[in-house]
C-alpha cells in the first residue's frame, strides 16, 4: 500500500511537471494510476514492457480515453456498455495477458469507470441479430460485432452508423505512416470504409497461410525419397503443381498421414478455390469485370481452378467435404497432415508449449501460398477473409462513447496489446504489430514475415453487397462438382448464372459502384522469384 | 293426436333441451375461448404481416434499411408467387422434403408397432427396456445432430462397427455423399422419433379389447389373420393419430439437419426449413413471406386430404 | 420358445441401437479435447483420460485460454426450466379446457383443425413477423414472452391429445354427475378431469420435450438474460478449437436429465394413458 502511494505520488508529480509543459489540456482528468510510465495517462500495466502500450493524452488511445472522461463528466456516458462479441474473441478482453497483465475490459474500466459487458454472439449468426436489433429497434447492443465482408450489406441495411464525424474530431491513427495497415490506405479503405464513409472498424487479419511439418520437410530419409522421385530439394513449393507432388509424397493414409487438409466444407472450403483461381491472373485474376459486374469465373480459368479443387481431392481426408475447423486443428494438432492451409492463429495455438494438447510444439513452419508462374514471374496470391469487425449501431443509444472505446481498441497500441493474447482469434493486420516483440513471440518470429507476406499478396474477398448469397452460390455449385453431381464447367456455369441473378436483383450499378471501391485493395504487381 | 298436455309437456321438453342447448353453447365457448383469444392474438398478426410482405419486394437492404412496415414503398403486386412457384432451388426444397416425411414417417410407425408387440408381452428387465428404447426422444436435437455428425464420419465409430461386422474395411464418408446424406439424414429422425410412435401404438395395443381377440383366437384365425381383421382396424385411429402428430413435425425438420450438413453437400438435404432459413440469412425476408404463404397454402390443401379419416371419426362419434 | 428367445434378442439389439448415440454423447461429456474426434489419429471407444474439464467449461469461470465463453451453463438451464415449464403449463390448461370443450359440446367451430394446420408451418417462414411482434410488444429476452409462445405453438398438441382423451370418457359419467348435483364445471372438474390424468401426464410430458428442445424460437426471442439451453449449446465455441463438443455433451448430458426423470415419474401413466377411442368400439 505504502510503495503504491509513493509511485502513484512520483507518477503524479511527475505527470504534472510534465503535463505543465505541454499544456492545460494532458492536465485534465489525470490519474495517479499505478504502474504508468511518467506523461502516460493509460495503457496496459504489471508487466515488462508494458510501457510501449501506454499512451499519452495526444495519442489516439489516450485522446479516446479523454473523450470518454470527458462525456462522463458531462454525465452524457454509460455506466455499463453491451458489447456483442463472437465466443472466439471474448479472450482478448477478459483474459489478461502476458502473465501480470490485467484484462483489457478491466483497464477500460479503471481509466473511463465504464464497464464492458461482452455478450457472446455466436459468428455466423451476428449479421442476423445485427440486422434484428435494428428493425426491431430494440437497441440491446451497444457495440456491434461483424465479418468485415458482411459490413457493405449491413450498411445497405442501414444498420451502421457513419462515424466520419466522430473520425475527424477524434483523429484515430489508423492510417498512420509507421504502424498503420500493412496494406496502406487501400486495405484501410477496403476494410473500414463503404461508399467513402467510415462505418466499421476492423480488428483482425484473416488471411490464409500455409503450415507445413518442419520435421517431415528436414528428415533425411523423406529428403532422399523425394529427391529420388521428384528431382528438386524437399521444401515449400513454389506452384500448385509443386504442392501436389509434395502432398501425394506425403499422403500415407494407412499410416495415419494425409497429404493436405486445406479446408473444402461448406462456408470455409471456397477460400481455397479463391487462392487457385486468384492466383491466375497477373497482377491478379478478378471475380467480376469492374466496369460491367460481369462474372469472370465462368472461363478456362475458372474451370481449371476448379478441376484443380477436385483433383486435389485424393491427398485430403476421405470426410473432407464435412471437416471443419475443429477437425483440421484436431488433425494438425495430433500431428495428422504434412501441409494445410489455416489462419494466422494456427502457430499461436498449435506451436505453444502451454498447449498440452499439440504434438507439434516446435514442429512447424509457415509459408505463403503457392502460386503460378505467369511470364516467367511467380505470382503467389492468397485471401483475406473474413475479419473480425466492430461497429457502432445507427441507433445505439451510447453512439460517440462506443465510437471511442472502438477508436480506443483498434488504436497502434492497444490493439497490438491484445493481438499478441493467445487466447482469441484477433490476427494482426498493422505493420506496429509485426514490429512487436511481445506478439512475435506469441505468432513466433519466423511466422511473422509470412504474415506479413501474405497481407501483401492476399486478395480481398467478395465484399459486395449480397456477399453471403454470392460466395454461398459460388460454395453450393463447388460442393456440386467436388461430389460428383456436376462437371467442373457446368459448377462455374451455373455459380456465373447465379452470380447474375443476384447482380440484377441487387441493382447493377450499385454492384459496378462497389467492385470499383474494393479494386485499389486489390495486391499490385507483387512478384516473386521461384526458389526452385 | 297430441293431448294438450302432452304437447305441453312436449312443449317443456323442448324448451327444455333449447335451454340446455343454449347453457351448451356458452358451456363450450366458455371452455375453448382462452385457446381461441391466445390463438388469435398471436397467430393473426405474424399471417397478416407475411401475408403484406409477400406483396412487396422489400428486404432490410432496400433503401438503405427501411423498416418493415414501410414495405409498401416497395409494393410488386404478385410478381414474388410468379418467381417463387418457379424458383427451382424452392421447388426443389418442397420435393426433397415431401421425401424425407414419406419415408421417415412409415418407417418410425413400422418399427414402433413392431416394437409395441414385442413388448406386449413379459421379459426380464422390461421396464429397462421401456426407458431405454424412450431416451432418444429426451435428447434436445442441438446435441442429437452433431453426436450424428460424428458418428457418420468415415474414421467414426459408425463405419468402425460396420468394419467389423462385414469384415470389410468401410471408409464411406457418410455426410459427403448426397444419397447418403439424405440417408443419414432420415436415420438421425428415426432414431429421434421413434419412441414416441412406440409410446402410442403400444398404449393403443394395451387398450384393445381382449373379447374380441379371444373369439377370433377360438374360431382358429392366426396371427396374421388376426392381425389384420380385428387388431388393425381397432388399432385405425391410434395409427392415424400417430401419423398426424408426426408428420406435422416431419415436414418441419430442421435441427438435425443444419447441424449435420447444413442442407448439403450442396443442396442434397435442403428441405424447406433449411431453405427458408438460408433465405433469411440473405436477408430475402419478403421472399420468405411468400414461401411460407404458399407452404400454408399447399399444407391445407393436403391436411383437408389427411384429416379426412379424423373428421369421418368425428362424424360417427 | 425359441421364439421368445429371438424376440428377447431383437428388443435388445433394438435398445442397444438406440442407446449407442447417447452412449457416445454420455462418453464424450467425459473426454478430454484430443479424443473428441476422430480427426487424429484413432477412436476413443471409452474415454482414456476421462476428465470433468468439460463441466468445468459451463459452470466455472476459468481464466485459461481455452475458455472463452462469457456466461456459465447455469443461467440457461435454470431459464429452460422455466420456461419450459411454463409454457407446458399454460398450454396443459389452454388445452384442457378447450379439448373438452371440443369432445363434450363440439365448440370452437373449425378450431381444432386450424390448430393442426398451425402445426404444420415451418418456424421459419413465420420467424420475422412474430419477432417484429415481441419486440413491439417488449416481450424479446423475457421468461413470460417465450413461456407464452411456446404456450401457443404447443397448444395443437395438447388440445388434441386431450380431447381424444375426453373422448374416451363417456359422457354419461359427467351427466349422472349433474343429475346427482354438481355444475356442468364441477362435473369436468371433480369427474372427468381426475379420470384422465394418464393422458394429461402423457401430453404434458410431449408438450415439455417439445419446449425443451426447441432451438429457432428461442434464439430469436432471447438475447443474454434469457437464452435457453440449446441457445448456449449453439454458443459453445472457442477461437482454438472451434465448436467444443466435449462441453456440448456434457450440457447435452445434463439436459437430458429432466424430460428423463419427468418421463419416469409418469412411466405408468404412460403406459395405461392413450387410447383414442379404440375402447368405444
Amino acid at each position: 500500500m505504502n510503495t503504491s502511494f509513493k509511485v502513484g505520488a512520483g507518477a503524479f508529480v511527475g505527470f504534472h511537471v510534465i503535463g505543465l509543459s505541454k499544456g492545460p489540456s494532458s492536465v485534465f482528468g489525470s490519474t495517479s494510476k499505478a504502474g504508468l510510465a511518467a506523461g502516460m495517462i493509460g495503457g496496459p500495466t504489471g508487466f515488462e514492457g508494458c510501457e510501449r502500450y501506454q499512451y499519452g493524452p495526444d495519442e489516439a488511445p489516450g485522446r479516446a480515453i479523454e473523450g470518454l472522461r470527458k462525456l462522463k463528466a458531462a454525465g452524457k456516458a454509460p455506466k455499463e456498455m453491451v458489447m456483442a462479441l463472437p465466443p472466439g474473441c471474448v479472450g482478448h478482453w477478459e483474459t489478461g495477458f502476458p502473465k501480470g497483465a490485467k484484462p483489457a475490459m478491466e483497464v477500460f474500466l479503471e481509466e473511463t469507470g465504464i464497464k464492458i459487458t461482452p455478450v457472446d454472439l455466436v459468428a455466423t449468426e451476428m449479421s442476423t441479430k445485427v440486422i434484428q436489433d435494428y428493425q426491431t429497434g430494440a437497441r440491446a447492443y451497444d457495440v456491434y460485432s461483424l465479418w468485415g465482408a458482411e459490413g457493405p450489406d449491413l450498411v445497405m441495411a442501414g444498420a451502421l452508423m457513419n462515424v466520419d464525424d466522430l473520425v475527424k474530431q477524434y483523429k484515430p491513427d489508423w492510417n498512420d505512416s509507421k504502424t498503420g495497415y500493412v496494406g496502406g490506405d487501400a486495405m484501410l479503405t477496403a476494410t473500414s470504409k463503404v461508399d467513402g464513409s467510415f462505418y466499421f472498424i476492423n480488428m483482425d487479419g484473416d488471411e490464409q497461410v500455409w503450415v507445413y511439418r518442419k520435421d517431415l520437410f528436414e528428415d533425411p530419409k523423406e529428403r532422399k525419397d523425394f529427391k529420388a522421385k521428384y528431382g528438386w530439394d524437399l521444401q515449400f513449393p513454389d506452384t500448385w503443381e509443386q504442392l501436389d507432388q509434395v502432398a501425394d509424397f506425403f499422403h500415407r493414409p494407412d499410416k495415419g498421414l494425409l497429404g493436405c487438409t486445406d479446408l473444402r466444407n461448406q462456408y470455409w472450403g471456397f477460400t481455397n478455390w479463391y487462392q487457385r483461381y486468384n492466383s491466375m491472373g497477373d497482377p491478379a485474376r478478378y471475380f467480376f469485370d469492374e466496369n460491367t459486374a460481369k462474372p469472370l469465373i465462368n472461363s478456362p480459368e475458372g474451370i481449371q481452378a476448379t478441376k484443380e479443387h477436385i483433383a486435389t481431392m485424393r491427398y485430403h481426408s476421405k470426410d473432407a467435404l464435412s471437416w471443419g475447423w475443429p477437425q483440421q486443428y484436431a488433425n494438425m494438432a495430433a500431428g495428422g497432415t504434412a501441409v494445410t492451409c489455416a489462419y494466422p492463429n494456427m502457430p499461436k495455438f498449435l506451436d505453444d508449449p502451454n498447449n498440452k494438447d499439440s504434438k507439434i510444439v516446435g514442429k512447424i513452419r509457415s509459408a505463403i501460398s503457392p502460386g503460378r508462374m505467369t511470364n516467367g514471374k511467380l505470382i503467389r496470391r492468397s485471401t483475406w477473409w473474413p475479419n473480425v469487425a466492430h461497429a457502432v449501431p445507427s441507433k445505439g443509444k451510447y453512439a460517440e462513447a462506443a465510437y471511442l472505446l472502438l477508436q480506443w481498441c483498434s488504436s497502434a497500441k492497444i490493439s497490438t496489446w491484445l493481438v499478441a493474447n493467445p487466447g482469441g482469434y484477433y490476427d494482426p493486420w498493422r505493420k506496429m504489430h509485426f514490429q512487436d516483440p511481445i506478439l512475435s513471440k506469441s505468432y513466433h518470429e519466423w511466422h511473422v514475415p509470412v504474415m506479413v507476406g501474405t497481407l501483401q499478396r492476399a486478395c480481398p474477398p467478395i465484399m459486395i453487397p449480397g456477399v453471403l448469397e454470392y460466395q454461398t452460390v459460388l460454395d453450393t455449385n463447388l460442393q456440386e462438382a467436388l461430389t460428383n453431381q456436376k462437371s467442373p464447367e457446368q459448377a462455374v456455369a451455373d455459380a456465373e448464372k447465379g452470380w447474375e441473378k443476384i447482380t440484377s436483383r441487387n441493382g447493377r450499378d450499385r454492384t459496378i459502384k462497389a467492385i470499383k471501391a474494393m479494386r485499389p485493395a486489390w495486391p499490385k504487381a507483387i512478384y516473386d522469384k521461384p526458389n526452385i | 293426436m297430441r293431448t294438450w298436455r302432452e304437447s305441453n309437456v312436449s312443449n317443456q321438453d323442448s324448451q327444455i333441451t333449447h335451454t340446455k342447448q343454449l347453457d351448451k353453447g356458452r358451456l363450450g365457448l366458455f371452455f375453448t375461448l382462452p385457446a381461441q383469444t391466445a390463438l388469435l392474438f398471436i397467430v393473426v398478426f405474424p399471417l397478416l404481416a407475411s401475408l403484406y410482405l409477400s406483396f412487396t419486394t422489400w428486404s432490410p437492404m432496400t433503401g438503405r434499411g427501411t423498416l418493415w412496415y414501410q414495405a409498401y414503398q416497395f409494393w410488386a403486386w404478385f410478381s414474388n408467387y410468379w418467381n417463387i412457384i418457379t424458383d427451382s432451388a424452392f421447388l426443389l426444397s418442397l420435393v426433397r422434403t415431401v421425401i424425407i416425411v414419406v419415408v421417415v414417417v412409415p418407417v418410425e410407425l413400422l418399427i414402433g408397432l413392431g416394437l409395441a408387440f414385442l413388448f406386449l408381452e413379459k421379459f426380464p428387465l422390461k421396464k429397462l427396456f421401456h426407458s431405454v428404447i424412450l431416451m432418444p426422444m429426451m435428447i434436445v436435437p442441438a446435441v442429437a445432430g452433431f453426436i450424428f455428425y460424428m458418428l457418420f464420419q468415415s474414421a467414426g465409430p459408425v463405419n468402425a462397427i460396420l468394419s467389423k461386422i462385414l469384415f470389410v474395411e468401410i471408409t464411406t464418408p457418410w455426410l459427403t455423399g448426397s444419397v447418403t446424406a439424405m440417408i443419414c439424414v432420415m436415420l438421425a429422425d428415426i432414431w429421434q422419433w421413434t419412441p414416441l410412435m412406440f409410446l402410442i401404438l403400444l398404449s393403443g395395443l394395451m387398450a384393445l379389447p381382449e373379447d374380441q381377440l379371444n373369439a377370433a383366437r377360438i374360431l382358429g384365425a392366426n396371427w396374421w389373420q388376426r392381425f389384420r381383421m380385428v387388431t388393425l382396424p381397432l388399432l385405425k385411429p391410434v395409427i392415424v393419430i400417430a401419423l398426424i402428430l408426426r408428420g406435422m413435425e416431419a415436414i418441419k425438420i430442421f435441427d438435425a439437419i443444419w447441424l449435420m450438413t447444413k442442407g448439403g453437400p450442396g443442396t442434397a438435404t435442403e428441405t424447406i426449413s433449411v431453405y427458408l432459413t438460408k433465405e433469411l440469412r440473405y436477408l430475402h425476408w419478403s421472399w420468405v413471406a411468400t414461401a411460407g404463404v404458399i407452404v400454408v397454402i399447399l399444407i391445407s390443401f393436403a391436411s383437408i386430404h389427411a384429416l379426412k379419416p379424423i373428421k369421418e371419426q368425428e362424424e360417427q362419434t | 420358445m425359441i421364439k421368445k428367445i429371438l424376440k428377447y434378442v431383437l428388443i435388445i439389439f433394438v435398445a442397444a441401437l438406440f442407446f449407442f448415440p447417447i452412449y457416445w454423447m454420455a462418453t464424450m461429456a467425459f473426454k478430454p479435447f484430443p479424443e473428441w474426434t476422430a480427426a487424429g489419429e484413432k477412436l476413443y471407444w471409452f474415454p482414456e483420460q476421462p476428465t470433468l474439464d468439460n463441466f468445468r467449461e459451463i459452470f466455472v469461470r476459468r481464466t485459461d485460454f481455452k475458455t472463452d465463453i462469457s456466461s456459465t451453463a447455469t443461467g440457461p438451464i435454470i431459464n429452460s426450466l422455466i420456461i419450459s415449464s411454463l409454457g407446458t403449463l399454460m398450454a396443459m390448461v389452454l388445452g384442457i379446457m378447450a379439448g373438452y370443450g371440443i369432445s363434450r359440446y363440439k365448440a370452437g367451430g373449425q378450431l381444432p383443425f386450424f390448430l393442426l394446420q398451425l402445426r404444420m408451418f415451418p418456424p421459419a417462414a413465420v420467424l420475422i413477423p412474430v419477432m417484429i411482434m415481441w419486440a413491439f410488444l417488449r416481450m424479446v429476452d423475457t421468461w413470460y414472452g417465450l413461456a407464452i409462445i411456446y404456450g401457443v405453438v404447443t397448444l395443437p398438441f395438447s388440445t388434441w391429445l386431450m380431447k381424444t382423451f375426453f373422448d374416451d370418457i363417456p359422457s354419461e359419467l359427467d351427466e349422472a354427475a349433474i343429475v346427482d348435483g354438481c355444475s356442468s364445471f364441477g362435473a369436468f372438474l371433480k369427474v372427468v378431469l381426475p379420470l384422465t390424468k394418464g393422458g394429461i401426464a402423457s401430453t404434458a410430458l410431449f408438450v415439455f420435450i417439445l419446449n425443451w428442445s426447441d432451438f429457432l424460437i428461442a434464439f430469436i426471442l432471447t438475447d443474454r438474460k434469457w437464452g435457453t439451453i440449446p441457445v448456449y449449446i449453439n454458443k459453445l465455441q472457442s477461437a482454438t478449437v472451434g465448436q467444443l463438443y466435449g462441453p456440448k455433451a456434457a450440457l447435452g448430458l445434463l439436459a437430458a436429465i429432466p424430460p428423463i426423470v419427468f418421463g419416469i415419474m409418469i412411466q405408468k401413466y404412460l403406459v395405461r394413458g392413450l387410447t383414442f377411442g379404440a375402447i368405444k368400439k
